[in-house]
């Protein structure tokens, strides 16, 4: 549905609150495929024919299906979700299969990771559903006919998918019938009647799905290539398997593929290696350089480390490696400033070697921003970027570790504004014998207008072992709220 | 005679370099030998022929668990990483609750933010991970992790990457929560323990400049000590801490420098 819509806003024939279907020859009749919100809302529903459909709604639009298109468009679509995954297969006609092997963590965990997909088509205008699961079939089960939890969870994975209907299975709509006919509704049904019965009454595919579903059976996916980048391409005579043969594969193609960025000047920023199986799996390794880099022992290197996620199963056949992102680099030149570059070089190679190990969000450096509020003050940033134009003013006082959130704390305080007398944090009591302050600090009312008025007034203490705390106190005077902030040394 | 002098110095320099290497201090291939080390407390700058702490080589720091300590450690490593170089802090990845390292903290006792690239890992094998692998470029100068755990492999792991670059290692057993860290044998060049005092007795009842108990625990060519002493300053010193009397703090007399009367 959704793909359509951008010819239909090309044509100026875009009116999203109007009943609008898209429709298709089915055997003898035109009957729906795909209705929009307003459609919907009149009771219009796919695989109604057109003809009912006009009954129940007169002035409903009607626009042919054009499968070629929606498939260019899919396929489009496909090639901007490869930012999530090397592996990245287009399901007609109206789905994304993401392989999230060994790439969830780049996005905080695999709920994250299906919530960030989501939001981002949403962003784009296109409606979707989003599941993750043990393998595409379930995945492709879970998105289209799944309840709440979009992820699910491996233990939980075989019993949900029992719930659900034989739709589910990716059968055609003629079997599903039949097997109806029998009374049998659900996944669950099917799967306990006796396996030797099915294929000579319903046909061989019934198996493989419910194989599949389950991952009895393997699932073929074709990964989409990136277009226009520079690429390398490997085929093996006999399947490789050894570490030592997959080393060496390596080393040939960065060699192949830094000598043709070398041919037109530019650098690789991210790298996809996709191995292809003798059983028609594939798998992926994705790098990435903080600046343009053609260097094949640095980069072979980067790949290498990342070679125990790759199974090799029976063996691999084919190797590609691509280089889906690539900058601008001009040939090195001997410079009067010549130690500055090969500094940055290094440093370069030094964060790439960090980034593969750690992930990208791991890696930072600490930029000083002009802010009184002290968890605003330092924010992580690009770990190439050297170069900072604000400072820390040097004469206040500030603690080496910084806790975040604040803490609170309990405070006995002689006076209201006085200077605390014992707190008690983390389970503990502490007297306190030197106190310094207050500096007050107000709130920043141009960056959040909650913070209008607000007032932190931080005292620097230290107790009876000599251990020395940051607290804050908040409020007004009579309901002061006090908080632990930092630890000096 | 200036001849035979010179070839005197010569061998001296030779014969001491030599025992480094058997010593394994300031790098195996002797990337790190010619300089000298990090001066940060004359009496502890005496201990090692370099003049200071020696560099290439796995140095670890401890504390008595609190997080007290843990920013005094954080203080001790980032004072003498500031005067190194370009410095790879490893840390833990704290999502709430977290204690981290702030910056302007560090500034304060003389490390640079243009000098600091940091790496937080989830676990304390993934920061030793980390650290290994930055003790492998030379383009840094020193690669300070916190960590709970460290066991003989690793820090041998540690050292041995250190040697071969000539990058300083410094471990810091620094828990974010009160707990105890158990020291087994390791393989380091030196191991510290930093404790806070409480600021010494003064007449005016403010916080000055914080005091620790610094004890050099044990070292490779045997020294051992303890000092009280000032927390850094703005360049990554410490000082011995003045003696009391009378309620005022009297500063030592440096040499060709009189005490004014009175």
């Amino acid at each position: 549905m959704d793909l359509r819509k951008r010819r239909l806003r090309q044509a100026n024939a875009w009116q999203p609150d109007k009943p609008f279907v898209i429709a298709a020859l089915e055997g003898q009749q035109h009957s729906v495929v795909a209705v929009n919100k307003a459609a919907a809302a009149c009771g219009i529903a796919p695989s109604m024919a057109v003809s009912r459909a006009r009954v129940i709604q007169p002035d409903v639009k009607v626009e042919p299906a054009r499968a070629s298109e929606d498939a260019r468009a899919l396929d489009r679509l496909a090639i901007r979700a490869l930012r999530y995954s090397p592996l990245v297969a287009p399901c007609p006609p109206d789905g994304l299969w993401i392989d999230a092997t060994g790439v969830t963590h780049l996005f905080g965990g695999e709920s994250a990771m299906v919530n960030a997909i989501t939001r981002r088509l949403r962003a784009v205008g296109l409606t979707a559903r989003t599941a993750m699961a043990g393998n595409p079939a379930a995945a492709w089960a879970w998105s289209r006919y799944g309840r709440d939890n979009p992820v699910l969870a491996p233990e939980a994975e075989g019993q949900a998918l029992e719930t659900l209907s034989l739709h589910a299975l990716r059968l055609p709509q003629a079997t599903v019938q039949a097997l109806r006919h029998i009374g049998l509704k659900t996944v669950g049904d099917l799967k306990r009647i006796p396996r030797a019965t099915i294929p000579m009454r319903f046909g061989a595919d019934v198996l493989l799905r419910l194989d599949q579903a389950f991952g009895r059976a393997p699932e073929t996916i074709t990964p989409i290539l990136p277009p226009a980048a520079k690429r390398r391409h490997m085929s093996f005579v006999e399947p490789i398997a050894t570490p030592e043969d997959l080393n060496r594969t390596i080393a040939l193609l960065t060699d192949g593929l830094c000598a043709d960025l070398e041919k037109s000047q530019e650098g690789a920023l991210k790298l996809d290696l996709v191995f292809a199986r003798v059983d028609g799996q594939s798998q992926a390794i994705r790098i990435a350089t903080a600046r343009p880099s053609r260097d094949a022992r640095h980069l072979g290197k980067l790949l290498t480390e990342k070679l125990p996620i790759v199974d090799p199963g029976f063996g691999i056949e084919a190797a590609t490696l691509t280089a889906w992102r690539v900058g601008a680099l001009q040939p090195v030149q001997m410079e009067t400033d010549g130690r500055s570059a090969a500094a940055e070089r290094d440093m370069g190679e030094l964060v790439d070697r960090l980034v593969n190990r750690l992930g990208v969000r791991n890696v930072f450096r600490i930029k000083p921003v002009a802010s009184d509020i002290p968890e605003r003050a330092a924010v992580p940033a690009n770990p190439m970027q050297v170069r900072q134009q604000t400072e820390w003013p040097r004469n206040l006082t500030r603690p080496m570790r910084l806790l975040s959130p604040p803490e609170p704390v309990t405070v006995i305080a002689l006076l209201p504004d006085y200077p605390p007398a014992k707190f008690r944090w983390r389970d503990e009591t502490h007297s306190v014998c030197i106190a310094d302050g207050p500096e007050r600090i107000f709130g920043e009312w141009w960056n959040a207008p909650r913070e209008v008025g607000e007032v932190r007034d931080y005292f620097r203490v230290e107790n009876d072992r000599g251990e020395r705390y940051w607290l804050f106190r908040t409020g007004s005077e009579l309901e002061a709220r006090w908080y632990m902030h930092g630890v000096f040394a | 005679m200036a001849m035979e002098m010179a070839h005197k110095i010569n061998a001296f320099t030779a014969l001491r370099q030599r025992i480094q290497r058997l010593e394994r201090l300031g790098g195996a291939e002797g990337r790190a030998l010619d300089r000298k080390g990090v001066p940060f407390l004359a009496p502890v700058d005496r201990l090692w022929p370099e003049q200071g702490l020696p560099l290439g080589c796995l140095h670890e720091a401890g504390s008595d668990g609190s997080l007290a300590g843990t920013a005094a450690l954080t203080a001790f490593a980032a004072a003498l990483a500031g005067r190194l170089g370009t410095v790879l802090w490893c840390s833990k990845r704290t999502d709430s609750h977290g204690a981290g390292f702030y910056g302007p903290g560090l500034v304060q006792v003389g490390l640079k933010p243009a000098q600091l690239l940091a790496v937080t890992a989830p676990a304390d094998t993934a920061i030793l991970g980390a650290m290994e692998e930055g003790l492998r470029h030379p383009i840094l100068a020193c690669v300070v992790g916190e960590v709970e755990r460290l066991d003989l492999t690793a820090s041998r792991r540690l050292q041995l990457a250190a040697e071969k670059s000539g990058v300083t290692a410094l471990v810091l057993r620094a828990p974010l929560r009160r707990k105890r860290v158990e020291t087994g044998p390791i393989a380091a060049a030196s191991r510290w323990r930093v404790t806070v005092l409480p600021a010494a007795p003064h007449v005016i009842a403010e916080a000055g400049r914080a005091r620790w108990r610094l004890e050099l625990l044990s070292s490779r060519n045997g020294a051992t000590g303890e000092w009280i002493v000032e927390a850094p300053d703005a360049q990554g010193y410490l000082r011995l801490s003045a003696p009391v009397g009378d309620g005022f703090a009297k500063a030592p007399a440096a040499p060709g420098q009189r005490l004014a009367a009175g």
